[in-house]
């Protein structure tokens, strides 16, 4: 069987670091000293250190959150404006992400997305922009949530099985930052500090260079529907993340390196596998996955440096972190989690 | 409501510096070490017995804690008269925990290293120079008697067997007084007054005059510490000691420690109701005050180690401020079942406990523990089992109305 792989990987985040315009932001929603507190705490916490938006940040204190005046205390913007600028944004920065790469015989495009819709969709807006032949076979992957590019790769994959001669255009475009709540909820604005934009581009062929695709696995986690959860709401799509989410994952990965080695962590220990790709969900998703597999410091490191460089991306998140390891040859184990709650993992070789 | 005293200002220094507890200690009955204690508790064991060692004729209670320790086995014959039992215990655990640190005392770094613990009389010291001046009508008592009893003996010779030179006294809150200690001692290098501290306690109350007096409550039990049972019949008091060596962050990073887990935050409350009688709001207060301390939601948190002492009005009461804190109350184990009620220690052993409850990410039992209680409606934990928990508090709720909780997180 032909044997899929990540040729090249390339990365693009908007011009504006938002980070700490955000966060000051944010603070000033929550009601009373109790609530900033926790929320300071929060921030100096989360180990991130940026996150990038296309909105570029107001003056701090004005009733302007960002420079163009898209959020305006008291007015924030409806969901329909919110995905008028989703559509050329997100095109634009996965052309920014693809146009990295040696587009030339690209034969499918398959597109993961969950921070907007539209139609025609951004798999058609941006094959056009890219310039990709009009019968290119397009997939879009919606609205799955962080660990989408997990079965983008998964579809990539199984078209180069099918189709050993594919090249397969892989893109994770996500703006977080187009779903910026007013809201005086301490938990909703808790996830505020978390959620970036990012869109990353990959080309997964047959051609045995960069990462070897293996061994795919999707498993759900019972009992954990209301963990996570991503609405469409009025106002923007609408954030629920519980704090609970960190332990049941752990509890979940104990579970597969103690009892059932093939199932999640694919017959393969997790001390033997340098390279470790882990959704940088936060800083307490990313303990407990290392508390729950053992894993050494150096094992959640890459995982780590995206989440304080880039904060989490959503669907782009994961390869980010696999983009960090191109080059670096040894087996790795990737994991993305997300609304099911669901851990969709696999195995790779770089080569 | 708000927990928070003050809010100085946004995003202060303290709100960036971070705490690691990098060295543990411990000594309880049912063990001395920390693994040694660790083993005995997750095996359900209990420390609890019959009281050897001191005449019982004239007192009621028949059964406690009590540790297997002779000051004579780790001090010579110049140290050993300057210290009470407790003091000797202390500078035991202080010693194991610099050694589980990789610390040494430094002269250079003396200033910047203290010490908080629990205020514990040396009552072995007091009870012996009473009996002697009124029971035995002796003309004078042991010349140390005065440096043996006071409540800062024990972080004096702490202070001065591992080279403390920066803050160093003792906090008094009764039960309570341990844990109000590690979080003076967070607060302390948070405000950037101390690198490292040692901050836990150490208590050897297990006296004539002691238990004479608690028989006065109304509260010991004879028949064995049951937190959370419904046929609990009171609290045994035990004794121990247990220092956590806590460091800022940056610094145990750059040193290479190895970090048990990291002290997220402190709450602290007063009842301001009644001398003795617990109230629901204080304690749920201190628990939220470390939940904001700390940064955290109450989802975060997996699991508890309650103050449970075993009455039926402290474990009523605890019980439902955790219902009161939390929608989906985590498991929650009271350790007094095993180790007894080591008073102005207890905060700094199940301080321990909870830290290595995060390290081996297993739930250690409620010994003792039978029957359910409708009116505790908690996961009691009756036997020990594993579990993801990436934070837990550690409650103290002490005579006179004066709560505190302290919240861990796991360090991967």
């Amino acid at each position: 069987m032909t044997t899929a792989h990540i040729n090249a990987i390339a990365t693009a985040v908007p011009p504006h670091d938002v980070h700490e315009a955000f966060v000051a932001f944010a603070r000033t929603l929550l009601a009373d000293d109790r609530a900033r507190f926790v929320f300071d705490r929060m921030a100096d916490r989360a180990d991130i250190a940026h996150r990038w938006s296309d909105f570029a940040p107001g003056t701090p204190g004005a009733p302007r959150i960002d420079r163009d005046g898209f959020y305006v205390r008291g007015a924030f913007p409806g969901t329909a404006a919110r995905m008028a600028l989703y559509a050329p944004r997100a095109a634009d920065l996965a052309a920014r992400a693809a146009g990295q790469l040696d587009l030339a015989g690209i034969t499918h495009l398959v597109v993961a997305s969950c921070t907007g819709f539209t139609a025609p969709g951004l798999d058609q807006v941006l094959a056009e922009r890219l310039a990709l032949s009009p019968t290119i076979e397009r997939s879009l992957i919606g609205f799955m949530g962080c660990y989408a590019a997990v079965p983008a790769l998964r579809t990539a994959r199984h078209i180069v099985r099918s189709e050993p001669d594919a090249r397969v255009l892989v893109v994770n475009a996500e703006l977080c930052t187009l779903h910026l709540q007013e809201t005086p909820d301490l938990e909703t604005v808790l996830s505020f500090l978390l959620f970036g934009d990012g869109a990353t581009a990959a080309i997964v062929s047959a051609e045995p260079a960069g990462i070897a695709l293996h061994d795919f696995y999707s498993t759900a986690l019972p009992g954990t529907q209301d963990l996570i959860t991503w609405a469409i709401g009025d106002q923007g799509f609408d954030m629920v993340l519980s704090g609970k989410v960190p332990a049941r994952i752990g509890t979940a990965l104990r579970a597969a390196a103690d009892a059932d080695p093939v199932g999640m962590l694919l017959d393969r220990p997790p001390a033997t596998t340098p390279h470790w790709a882990i959704h940088a969900g936060g800083r307490t998703v990313l303990d407990a996955v290392q508390i729950g597999l053992r894993l050494p410091d150096a094992a959640l490191a890459p995982s780590r440096a995206v989440l304080r460089e880039v904060g989490n991306v959503s669907s782009a998140t994961l390869m980010f972190v696999l983009a960090r390891m191109m080059g670096q040859p040894g087996p790795g184990a990737a994991m993305a989690f997300g609304p099911g709650l669901c851990a969709e993992t696999f195995r790779f070789t770089v080569l | 409501m708000c927990c928070i005293p003050s809010i100085a200002c946004p995003r202060s220094l303290a709100d960036r510096i971070r705490v690691a507890v990098t060295g543990l200690g411990g000594l309880c009955a049912i063990g001395a070490g920390v693994a040694t204690l660790w083993q005995a508790l997750l095996a359900g064991q209990t420390g609890i017995g019959p009281i050897t060692g001191i005449p019982t004729d004239r007192i009621q209670a028949r059964i406690a804690a009590q540790c297997a320790f002779d000051p004579a086995d780790h001090f010579g014959p110049r140290r050993l008269p300057l210290m009470d039992r407790a003091a000797a215990m202390a500078v035991v655990v202080a010693r194991q925990a610099m050694a589980d640190a990789g610390l040494v005392a430094n002269p250079d770094q003396a200033h910047r290293r203290g010490a908080v613990l629990g205020a514990a009389i040396g009552q072995t010291s007091l009870d012996d120079a009473y009996r002697a001046f009124y029971g035995d009508g002796a003309s004078r008592v042991h010349p140390l008697t005065v440096p043996r009893l006071m409540p800062n003996a024990a972080a004096a010779h702490v202070s001065m067997e591992c080279g403390l030179r920066g803050p160093v006294f003792a906090t008094a809150s009764a039960c309570a007084s341990a844990t109000h200690a590690i979080g003076q001692a967070l607060d302390l290098i948070r405000a950037g007054r101390a690198d490292i501290m040692l901050a836990g306690g150490a208590d050897a109350s297990l006296v004539p005059g002691v238990f004479k007096s608690w028989e006065g409550l109304r509260v010991l039990s004879n028949e064995g510490c049951r937190p959370f049972s419904q046929d609990r019949s009171g609290l045994v008091l035990g004794e121990g000691a247990a220092i956590l060596v806590l460091e800022r962050w940056d610094h145990a990073v750059a040193r290479g420690a190895r970090i048990h887990a990291e002290l997220a935050g402190v709450g602290m409350s007063a009842d301001a109701a009644d001398l003795t009688a617990p109230a629901a709001d204080g304690a749920a207060r201190a628990m939220r005050g470390a939940l904001d301390d700390a940064g955290l939601t109450e989802d975060a948190i997996g699991t508890i180690n309650a103050h449970g002492t075993g009455t039926h009005l402290n474990d009523r009461t605890e019980a439902a401020a955790i219902r009161a804190v939390f929608r989906h109350p985590p498991p929650t184990s009271s350790s007094k079942g095993a180790i007894g009620h080591c008073l102005c220690a207890a905060g700094a052993i199940e301080a321990v406990i909870t830290i290595l409850t995060l390290r081996t990410q297993t739930l250690p039992p409620t010994v003792g523990f039978r029957v359910a209680d409708p009116d505790c409606a908690i996961d009691p934990v009756p036997t020990a089992r594993p579990a993801t928990v990436m934070a837990a508090l550690s409650n103290s709720f002490a005579f006179g109305g004066m709560n505190a909780s302290v919240l861990f997180r796991a360090a991967p």
